[in-house]
């Protein structure tokens, strides 16, 4: 007896999320973007290419990107920089606080008293260690003359991504000078790394504009702060010598040169790194070594397990990363299995061993990351299956559709569960209250869909000694809609949905620009869709496709 | 080169940093951190401090105050006491409290009228009115919620900032932020602002905290000195960095990093600063180092930060404080309960569930363990004539009224403490107001004389009754 009238506010509102996700409108940044000022120009939402779609073909001639604000380093990036710059792996960001969430992607917001103390305290302790191996800090002998301005331009060229200023250098040579009065040039070089880690060109991603530049104007990104663009966008760092020499020599200025300067990146082995850091946080993929289960109900369920899903979903990724088909993310069916986490994909852990092994898994139970049972683990409850987060993922994660939450002003009233029911039935009372219902007739349909994984992702065909019912329908999406069986059929759908691999762009999007779309981007989202569905969906020439676009290019000139 | 995939900050301090474990290139100084911990004492008087300062502790004791925070509602039924204002009889989640039932003021009926207005869904609303009495700011953080507009962080400061505005210039910290496990960074997940989308992360680790608070203060003269020639040269180029480069930038761009000056500023002046140490003044003792967030150690957690906190406050560290326990929709699993169902999950099921009912009553009732175990910490500090209890005001404040309705009417006030006098205690009310009424009249309290506190809208007024 699944409702599936839907009431005039949410169809109202499902109508308002498919217009949006289908033509690039201004939902997710109504009200202002990151710089809270309104579109300007002209520029507004045109025509994308989904079905939704069909305003106004776009005009796209002069670059229009909206305004944005100064972002600190993420906690990430921060540990990534500190590592390539000084050498230093051993994560320190990790106990500061944690970066702002914006749709699922971590984003260096505004600074806080503890954060800034942190920053000091951390500079303290990675300045006295660097000074502790002064051969790899310097590029001269210590008692070379001009070495202590040789290491202030040479160190801070790296650290600041740029040049140092006259002043700038001036000022750190005062600091080295009182650190070299108390304990010769160690000292001085300790001061100087102690100071430049606490500056706002080494926390922040600084992008000065001209002198000459007006309020409004869209300017091109300088070329120092593009190169930091890229490398933070690929690589997750800091750039790399070349990449410095390439902004220095002025290469990244035309589209050709910062593409050929990206395409030299993606082969260097950090930008699997950068794919790790996308992949973790828009797939939850690095919260799963964290996912615990209630042990009197899976006491098979130990750390070991839950940090080895992990890695066998990492893996699965760089075999997608390396392959370039994005939709083997929806419906691959090859795994990385040991002994830990074959019994998840009913395989015998006895026929494996600690280390992993690439395996063809069954492909009536398993396709791509939605029937991965280390999401499915992390979207689950500690004793039961989880059809609502799961759902909501598929949603928001995989088609990029928002959802609703209940009418707030409503007293919602929770059904009472009876014993024995299976998951499915307890959930089908939902829809005795018109409250409840109006959601969970988007929700609970996909939810259901999941239920031959129980809790911890492992294959069931029964829950309570009754077979499962993994059949639903989609409502409210814009092509994976109508009856399914189970997560692998919803696993192929995703896979010919455009919805989907749009959504895979989108996700990529917020990733590479710290920042959520807004309808200033409606010209560059399409060039970007255009590109990945050109190259058929290859996730190397959709990374391309962001840094030759507009959005990664260009910014708008705060008043 | 894999990329080490732990950086949940639920789970980062599996990793935490142990600065104090490194020994630098200066290695004649004694180093300012963990140095108290090195000597291997727990309970540390410090006695060497005062001489540092040479500030007797003042002869009127200070007023603090304290956010007692814990998520996803209550259970009215069981919460509300029975009786009068005098006579009444606490119910099962504030049976607790019985020790200190002449210290503490219950107050039911009031609503957070407020997040009738503005963008949000429930517990974004409720977590992000709660202290501040105001609408929530539209924008791009969060997100999820596609019936309302965006939204981005809390529209207002916060009353603990507030008061901090008035009370904690004179101290090393403004406030200090403690918490056990508070999730991300979101307006789920913050309920101090320095002002509008400025929230104030929380210290999700005692040991971190310990070290920001106590250590440095036992270093001897000589090292403070030689600390302060060094820090200083460092900070004033930091410093010089940012204002040059300010100048350069937007207007917004510029404001964020203000925010940031802001902080540097205060570590500057803090180099000349340190608490005006009582003679209860105590470094709490701390145990070895162990995972802050692991759910088996969540009430060891709670346990350490409330003994931070309290001894930051006998030193007069800082005089306003809070603890934030999880989250709104936090999903904390309380095993020593008797059972494994996480906290948000039970919030949702229906009043005819009296098993759930039962549990989260029994939540509820641990939270309350833990506020009446603040309370005795306190108590246990002698200051003045009285103890440290009687010059703190603890406001336990909860993002919902109700769970499985989202309610953020008839809020679980529970006041601990009188402020130095200025509040009475030993009562049970019952009032009909907005919220905004408790934080204008708790900033009266302690001297603040503003009109109304919050968006003007939702205001009615001075609690008088609540007033001595």
């Amino acid at each position: 007896m699944r409702t599936t009238h839907l009431p005039p506010w949410l169809a109202v509102l499902l109508a308002g999320v498919l217009a949006c996700s289908g033509q690039i409108g201004d939902a997710p940044a109504e009200g202002g973007g990151p710089g809270g000022g309104d579109p300007g120009d002209g520029s507004g939402p045109g025509g994308g290419s989904g079905p939704g779609g069909g305003g106004t073909p776009l005009t796209c001639d002069a670059p229009v990107v909206p305004p944005t604000v100064i972002r600190r380093l993420t906690r990430d990036q921060y540990d990534l920089t500190v590592r390539d710059l000084l050498g230093d792996a051993t994560g320190p960001a990790r106990a500061f606080p944690a970066d702002d969430d914006a749709e699922g992607f971590q984003v260096g917001g505004i600074a806080s008293a503890l954060l800034v103390e942190q920053v000091a305290a951390t500079a303290e302790v990675l300045a006295e260690r660097a000074a502790m191996d002064l051969d790899a800090l310097l590029p001269c002998s210590p008692t070379a003359a001009g070495c202590a301005d040789a290491f202030i331009d040479d160190f801070g060229r790296r650290a600041y991504r740029r040049p140092l200023t006259d002043d700038e250098h001036a000022r750190l040579r005062t600091v080295f000078d009182v650190g070299e009065a108390e304990e010769g040039f160690a000292g001085g070089a300790e001061l100087v790394v102690r100071t430049v880690l606490q500056s706002p060109h080494f926390l922040y991603h600084v992008e000065e504009v001209p002198a000459s530049a007006s309020a409004g104007d869209v300017v091109p990104v300088e070329d120092y702060a593009l190169a930091s663009r890229l490398s933070y966008f690929l690589w997750g760092s800091m750039p790399d010598e070349a990449l410095l020499d390439a902004a220095a020599a002025g290469r990244l200025r035309d589209r050709a040169g910062l593409l050929a300067e990206a395409e030299r990146m993606l082969e260097d082995p950090r930008a699997l790194e950068g794919f790790h850091s996308f992949t973790g946080q828009w797939l939850h993929v690095e919260k799963i070594d964290g996912v615990s289960k209630d042990p009197a109900v899976h006491p098979e369920f130990t750390d070991a397990v839950a940090r080895d899903l992990q890695r066998s979903l990492e893996l699965f990724l760089e075999e997608v990363f390396e392959r370039g088909d994005a939709r083997l993310l929806f419906d691959a069916t090859f795994a990385y299995v040991n002994a830990n986490v074959a019994p998840y994909f009913g395989l015998e852990a006895s026929d494996f061993g600690d280390d992993f092994e690439r395996v063809d898994v069954d492909p009536t139970q398993r396709a791509g990351i939605v029937t991965h049972p280390g999401l499915l683990a992390y979207l689950g409850k500690p004793n039961q299956s989880d059809p609502i987060h799961r759902a909501v993922f598929v949603f928001e994660r995989l088609l990029c559709q928002n959802l609703p939450s209940p009418p707030d002003d409503i007293a919602i009233v929770a059904p009472d569960p009876e014993p024995g029911l299976t998951t499915r039935e307890r959930f089908a009372e939902h829809s005795s209250n018109p409250a409840c219902a109006s959601c969970h007739a988007l929700l609970d349909p996909i939810g259901f869909g999941f239920e031959h994984y129980d809790a911890t992702g492992a294959w069931r065909d029964e829950e309570n000694g009754r077979p499962v019912d993994a059949t639903g329908e989609i409502v409210g999406t814009e092509d994976v809609n109508g009856p399914f069986d189970g997560a692998v059929d919803l696993a192929h759908r995703l896979s010919e949905s455009d919805q989907a691999t749009r959504c895979v762009a989108r996700e990529l999007f917020r990733f590479a620009l710290q920042r959520v779309e807004v309808s200033d981007d409606a010209c560059s989202l399409q060039s970007i869709d255009d590109g990945f569905a050109e190259a058929d969906y290859d996730l190397r020439e959709l990374m391309l496709a962001i840094v030759g676009s507009d959005a990664f290019r260009f910014q708008q000139v705060q008043p | 080169m894999s990329h080490d995939h732990d950086h949940d900050p639920e789970h980062a301090a599996a990793h935490v940093y142990h600065p104090e474990k490194k020994r630098g290139f200066l290695r004649n100084r004694i180093s300012r951190r963990g140095f108290a911990r090195t000597l291997g004492v727990g309970a540390l008087a410090l006695p060497f401090l005062r001489t540092l300062r040479g500030e007797a502790q003042p002869a009127t004791p200070p007023k603090r105050f304290i956010v007692f925070f814990s998520p996803n509602g209550t259970i009215p039924d069981e919460w509300v006491p029975d009786g009068g204002e005098r006579d009444f009889r606490f119910r099962r989640i504030l049976e607790p409290l019985e020790p200190f039932r002449e210290h503490v003021c219950v107050i039911q009926g009031l609503d957070q009228r407020s997040t009738r207005s503005g963008p949000g869904d429930g517990h974004q609303k409720g977590m992000g009115h709660i202290l501040t009495g105001t609408e929530l700011l539209s924008g791009d953080t969060g997100g999820g919620c596609d019936s309302c507009a965006p939204v981005s962080w809390a529209g207002g400061i916060s009353i603990d900032q507030r008061i901090a505005n008035h009370i904690g210039t004179e101290t090393p910290f403004r406030s200090v932020e403690l918490a056990a496990k508070p999730g991300g960074s979101n307006v789920w997940t913050r309920m101090c602002y320095r002002g509008a989308g400025e929230p104030i992360p929380p210290e999700a680790s005692p040991f971190d905290a310990f070290d920001r608070l106590f250590a440095g203060l036992d270093m001897d003269p000589f090292g403070l000195e030689r600390r302060r020639r060094l820090e200083g040269s460092v900070l004033d180029a930091v410093q010089q960095d940012f204002a040059q480069l300010q100048s350069r930038l937007g207007s917004e761009d510029r404001a964020r990093l203000e925010v940031h000056l802001d902080v540097v500023r205060d570590l500057e002046r803090r180099l000349d600063e340190s608490g005006s140490f009582g003679a209860s003044c105590r470094a709490p003792e701390m145990p070895g180092r162990f995972d802050v967030n692991a759910n088996e150690n969540f009430r060891q957690v709670v346990e350490l930060q409330m003994d931070v906190l309290v001894a930051a406050m006998a030193c007069d560290l800082t005089r306003v404080g809070s603890l934030q326990w999880t989250r709104s929709v936090g999903q904390m699993v309380y095993p020593w309960l008797g059972f494994g169902d996480r906290h948000h999950d039970l919030s949702h099921e229906g009043d005819g569930n009296t098993t759930a009912q039962n549990k989260i009553t029994e939540i509820n009732r641990w939270y309350a363990e833990v506020f009446a175990g603040l309370l005795a910490r306190l108590q246990a500090v002698p200051e003045g004539d009285g103890t440290l209890l009687d010059n703190t005001v603890v406001v336990w404040v909860n993002e919902l009224g109700k769970g499985n309705s989202h309610t953020r009417n008839d809020m679980p006030f529970v006041l601990g403490g009188s402020a130095g006098g200025a509040l009475t205690t030993g009562r049970f009310l019952r009032m009909d107001r907005p919220h905004n009424d408790l934080l204008l009249t708790l900033a009266r309290a302690f001297g603040i004389d503003d009109a109304t506190f919050g968006n003007p809208e939702f205001n009615t007024g001075v609690i008088d009754t609540l007033l001595t």
